[in-house]
């Protein structure tokens, strides 16, 4: 419990508007699949962008909470083999100082939430640079049909990229406990409510 | 509750699917990370891994993370669930639980039903223990328990 609530704190501490996201090298390997994108497609560079972590919001809970983005495949029996997560692990740069290991979970779900495909892994392994990265993972070539779903538990473990405006619709919060989707949107100091796009696209062809 | 100093070793259960097309979707394991009272703290993340193999102990899936995703607790041993991709199984199969030391393992002392194994360097070996007063060897049952349909 003592490590989740620093974790928070530390991603509480970390609210950075507007972030510009580094280009990872592995993301430009393999121009001839599809890049499908469910934020606004507004260059990174260009986006209003938040950092987020489930942790600020679900707690320990967390560890059951993923970033959730819908997408649909191009074409019948299309071949997802990549998935892109824009986040961060916090490493500073000037320290030197890798944050302690743990796992974020990547989850793929057909159109009725039924699992398809799960792995697990450090988040050190991918996430460790001086800014928020976009971050190319293979999965073995998984075939989709129509919606899926594409899920990241960053379980307190890291920050992930949020646009802050135009929002799609297509992003969610999955809670892995009751197998349900919640909107993907926050409550301002006016009440309002923000929908958000989480920076996560699916590759495949 | 039982662990292993050996990575490699694995507990290890074999089942029978109850109709043919069934697909395993679920599997329970009883155990737990710990928990230190005196700080009141939770240990740190450390990988324990499952398989799932046929009767003839070919790999059919595999998937590893931190131990307090599934085992996280205050109050001692808990029936954690690991979600696995649909893995349609036909006949014996076995689920395979390394603990690797993060996340020891529930047991049953007594009544083993001849079902539960160690499954190590691709060998499977009864799970028994030895009673030092006798020297009689009693088989015992890993808590796991397979879910599908």
């Amino acid at each position: 419990m003592k490590k989740m609530i620093l974790l928070i704190s530390a991603i509480c501490f970390l609210t950075l508007m507007g972030m510009a996201v580094a280009q990872s090298n592995a993301t430009s390997a393999n121009q001839s699949m599809t890049v499908l994108k469910q934020d606004s497609g507004t260059n990174l560079t260009k986006m209003n962008l938040s950092l987020y972590s489930a942790a600020t919001d679900f707690g320990i809970d967390a560890f059951g909470v993923g970033e959730a983005v819908k997408f649909t495949a191009p074409r019948p029996d299309w071949n997802l083999k990549q998935i892109r997560i824009a986040g961060w692990n916090g490493f500073n740069r000037t320290e030197k100082k890798v944050p302690s290991p743990n796992n974020f979970l990547i989850e793929v779900r057909d159109e009725k939430l039924n699992l398809l495909y799960r792995m697990a892994d450090t988040q050190n392994a991918y996430f460790t640079f001086s800014a928020p990265v976009l971050r190319a993972i293979d999965i073995p070539a998984l075939k989709v049909n129509g919606d899926f779903y594409v899920v990241f538990y960053d379980r307190g473990a890291m920050v992930l990229e949020m646009e802050n405006e135009n929002a799609t619709g297509n992003s969610y919060f999955y809670d892995s406990l009751n197998n349900e989707l919640l909107p993907a949107q926050f409550m301002n100091e006016m009440n309002m409510s923000t929908k958000v796009n989480w920076i996560i696209r699916a590759v495949g062809e | 509750m039982a662990e292993f100093s050996s990575l490699e070793a694995g507990e290890a259960v074999k089942f029978t699917a109850p109709k043919a097309g069934w697909k395993l979707q679920k599997v329970r394991v009883l155990g737990w990370s710990g928990y230190n009272n005196s700080s009141q703290s939770f240990p740190a993340d450390r990988n324990i891994m499952l398989e799932i193999r046929d009767k003839d102990l070919n790999l059919l899936y595999k998937f590893a993370d931190a131990q307090n995703n599934y085992f996280l607790s205050d109050a001692g041993p808990l029936l954690g669930e690991i979600e696995i991709p649909a893995v349609p199984v036909t006949g014996d199969f076995y689920v395979v639980f390394y603990d690797r030391g993060a996340a020891p393992i529930g047991m049953e002392n007594f009544n083993g039903t001849g079902n539960s194994f160690i499954f190590i360097n691709g060998q499977i070996l009864p799970a028994d223990r030895t009673i030092q007063e006798t020297n009689e060897t009693i088989k015992i049952n890993w808590l796991i328990e397979a879910l599908g349909k």
